[in-house]
């Protein structure tokens, strides 16, 4: 990471004063930051599959195998920090280049993505980044875990921050989507109220443990001819970190919601469904996953994890195209990864996952995933 | 996981049993825990190192997660400086002069100072100047060390 450091003099301030003209100089202390990271995947598929809950291939859409190789997560932030009277300010744009999924075959123009825009200061922080419902720890894997709480959304959060204990409340972007009996997605969009998110975080010295809370409103106006219905969502995720020996800890998440489906599983699962008649049926996910990080040398570590995450769809409702509504999914990851050099992460990730839909289909993936990653 | 954990435990033993810090007829419980303390450190600061690699987390996180860390670096500094200071000469097992004990006294007092400075350095989310702070730190304890280990 390189360090700019300017100091900024943004005003000079003339005083009168009864003694006399004075003039004093007034100067802000800004640190400006910049960072980012190269990275560079490989990535074999056994099916052109992609390792997220929702996207295993069915075995009756079965593909070849895949080998493909891009530096779309190479990412890069700046970051800013300057003193007030309020506590110090900062503030954050990160962006990557994954908002593309495929360049052109020439010259793989990948373009920058959002990843966060934050400002935080006073305990105060609002903008876009990660929604405080996701989960407070992630594993130490290449891929992602199947019931992966990860909502990158706009929020304003207030942080009560201690020693030991940290509590957030936090006014969330709204977005809902429903199946209708063809399951297909209907996104919901007018007059949404806010996602409401409350956190309480512990950091013991055995590790780390985070529960969150989620509230929010499901409602349609008029997407079934002139009807509406509304429901009371919620969510609880539970996650956390202990450490076991030297440097080695389990890492574990835990989820179970109605109603919070775009919050886990990178959109796999619906909020609920949405009848003929327009009544509005939420959808119960539940989900988990629990991981070992062995460090081998202080360069070389190992994490093996298992993830599942399912939903228990309104069959009564979906009456056709069950295929396209994943009922459960699982996966295996196993990976080494090593640091050669300082900030050099080099490693290997091993992972299969099977997802299974509402009309009892199923499809398997292997996937084996390299990485080379450099971090500035 | 019992292998490992019993490895560990005869791991500190022996780092105990051969260390200079005390001489070995007085082993004892401030000694150990003296080692466990420095062990703590050691592995903070090994976390701190591993912090650019927790993945979903935005980089004024990793700096949250980063200032929690030297934090707990500040007090395990404090808790090393407070057991140094309250060694008595039998503690240590050496034959101190009035000098050597104010020497002695004086290494904790700098511990507890640069266990202070490293909480400002968390408070000011100045983690480009750890590095530097943590160096002063492993001076001051090998100083300390080469000083009072000779005579073991």
């Amino acid at each position: 990471m390189k360090i700019l450091r300017f100091l900024v003099f943004l005003f000079f301030v003339k005083s009168l004063f009864a003694s006399g003209n004075e003039i004093e100089l007034k100067s802000l202390d800004m640190v400006v930051e910049i960072g980012g990271r190269a990275h560079l995947s490989m990535l074999h598929t056994s099916d052109q599959s992609s390792f997220f809950a929702g996207k295993i291939a069915l075995d009756r859409d079965k593909k070849s195998d895949d080998f493909s190789l891009n530096a779309r997560e190479s990412r890069l932030w700046l970051k800013t920090k300057t003193p007030t009277e309020y506590g110090m300010l900062r503030t954050l744009v990160e962006i990557d280049f994954l908002g593309t999924k495929g360049g052109s075959t020439s010259k793989n123009d990948y373009y920058p993505r959002l990843r966060h825009a934050f400002i935080e200061v006073g305990g105060f922080g609002f903008g876009q980044t990660n929604s405080a419902f996701n989960s407070i720890v992630a594993l130490d894997t290449i891929s992602y875990p199947m019931d992966d709480t990860l909502v990158r959304q706009s929020l304003i959060r207030y942080t009560y921050d201690t020693k030991l204990f940290a509590y957030d409340i936090s006014i969330e972007e709204p977005k809902i989507t429903l199946l209708d009996q063809n399951s297909s997605k209907s996104i919901t969009k007018d007059n949404l109220p806010y996602d409401l998110v409350l956190r309480a975080r512990y950091y013991p010295l055995w590790g780390e443990l985070g529960i969150s809370f989620l509230a929010r409103k499901i409602l349609q106006d008029s997407v079934v001819d002139n009807t509406k219905d509304s429901k009371y969502g919620y969510g609880v995720n539970l996650s956390g970190r202990i450490k076991t020996f030297a440097l080695d800890d389990i890492r574990f998440n835990a989820h179970y919601g109605e109603g919070s489906g775009r919050y886990i599983a990178y959109g796999a699962f619906s909020e609920g469904t949405i009848s003929s008649s327009g009544e509005i049926t939420l959808t119960p996910v539940y989900g988990g996953h629990l991981g070992y990080r062995h460090f081998w040398s202080e360069k070389l570590r190992s994490t093996i994890a298992f993830s599942y995450i399912g939903a228990d769809n309104n069959l009564d409702v979906l009456q056709t195209g069950l295929h396209k509504v994943t009922k459960e999914s699982h996966a295996m990851q196993i990976n080494l990864l090593w640091l050669p050099i300082k900030n050099l992460l080099t490693g290997v990730e091993y992972a299969w996952a099977q997802r299974e839909v509402l009309s009892s289909e199923s499809g398997k993936a292997n996937f084996l995933n390299f990485i080379l990653r450099y971090d500035f | 996981m019992q292998n490992k954990r019993f490895r560990h435990l005869m791991l500190i033993i022996l780092i105990f049993v051969s260390s200079g810090c005390v001489s070995k007829e007085h082993d004892n419980k401030k000694a150990l825990k003296h080692m466990i303390q420095s062990e703590k450190l050691r592995l903070l600061m090994r976390e701190l190192d591993m912090v650019v690699y927790e993945r979903q987390k935005s980089e004024l996180d990793r700096d949250k997660m980063r200032k929690r860390y030297m934090l707990s670096l500040g007090d395990t500094l404090k808790h090393l400086s407070a057991e140094i200071e309250n060694m008595s000469e039998s503690d240590l097992g050496l034959k101190l002069t009035q000098e050597d004990i104010q020497e002695y006294k004086r290494y904790a007092k700098n511990l507890s100072l640069d266990a202070d400075e490293i909480y400002d350095l968390a408070h000011k989310y100045e983690f480009e100047l750890l590095n530097k702070k943590l160096e002063d730190v492993k001076v001051s304890c090998n100083a300390c060390h080469k000083q009072f280990r000779k005579e073991l």
